[in-house]
């Protein structure tokens, strides 16, 4: 019954906010309305049994009001035009962050041919897991059957962060 | 636990407000943060099966959303922000782009 009102409560919030979000005229109101459904939503993924997603939820919401600041100084400060080149260290950190995915792939591939024997990204069998499952034991699947999917996700950040560098490069 | 279809629901509810926010707000800022939404309800669905089913795949996977959520979010922050000192306006549309400065 408390598990249910709780739902109710939570999900009410998050449907709310999110029409606010969509409905308001003002940008800065709409992330405000984001970061309730995103914590409203967090709510969810607790009563989920899901901790490692409510805090991964909670830094979300604390990443996205960092942005809207940053964003909000940017657009504040807004009395430069759009960068015209970038300097040869962005080009040289674009096309190494291009290059490392690649190479995984192609590893990935070619390890089949080059080392017929080696199962190196053959799934590990997923063994059952007790639910609810700890923190422990989701980074122990990160690691373990879910390496190959990680390392992509880290470059793919890696390359987020050299695009958000490229294109918020300012030029006085 | 809660009957599954109450997060079904939960997560069409979101799903179809976001995608309302993408298609009938004019402002990439909102655009964004529907798309942010929409994932977010993806993220609720997957976790509903992941516990109905005791499987750690939906948990794992949620995981990658929220760092592909992350990495989409700064860049399209980043983007926005050139497109405003470009314009000075966050709009999609070119005329309205093109209209007078806020």
């Amino acid at each position: 019954m408390h598990g249910q009102i709780t739902f109710f409560l939570l999900a009410a919030i998050a449907v709310l906010s999110t029409v606010m979000m969509v409905s308001s005229a003002k940008t800065v109101h709409s992330a405000i309305f984001l970061a309730l459904t995103l914590l409203a939503t967090s709510g969810i993924f607790l009563q989920l049994r899901a901790p490692l997603l409510f805090a991964a939820q909670l830094l979300a919401v604390a990443c996205l009001l960092m942005g809207v600041i940053i964003f909000a100084i940017e657009v504040g400060t807004a009395d430069v035009a759009l960068a015209a080149e970038y300097s040869w260290r962005y080009k040289t950190a674009g096309i190494l962050a291009a290059i490392a995915p690649a190479l995984v792939i192609a590893f990935a591939l070619l390890q089949r041919r080059l080392w017929p024997g080696e199962k190196l990204t053959e799934l590990l069998p997923r063994a059952p897991l007790p639910w609810p499952l700890s923190i422990s034991e989701i980074t122990l699947s990160f690691y373990s059957h879910d390496l190959l999917p990680m390392a992509l996700l880290l470059f793919i950040l890696l390359i987020a962060a050299i695009g958000i560098g490229a294109v918020s490069q300012r030029r006085a | 636990m809660l009957p599954i279809y109450y997060y079904l629901f939960l997560s069409s509810a979101l799903l179809l407000i976001g995608i309302i926010g993408i298609v009938a707000r004019r402002n990439i800022v909102i655009k964004l943060f529907s798309i942010e939404l929409i994932l977010n309800a993806v993220i609720i669905n997957l976790m509903a099966f992941a516990r109905v089913f005791a499987d750690a795949g939906g948990q794992t996977f949620s995981m990658f959303i929220f760092a592909i959520i992350a990495a989409e979010f700064f860049v399209a922050v980043a983007i926005v922000a050139a497109v405003f000192r470009r314009w000075q306006n966050p709009s999609s549309s070119p005329a309205e782009r093109d209209a007078p400065a806020l």
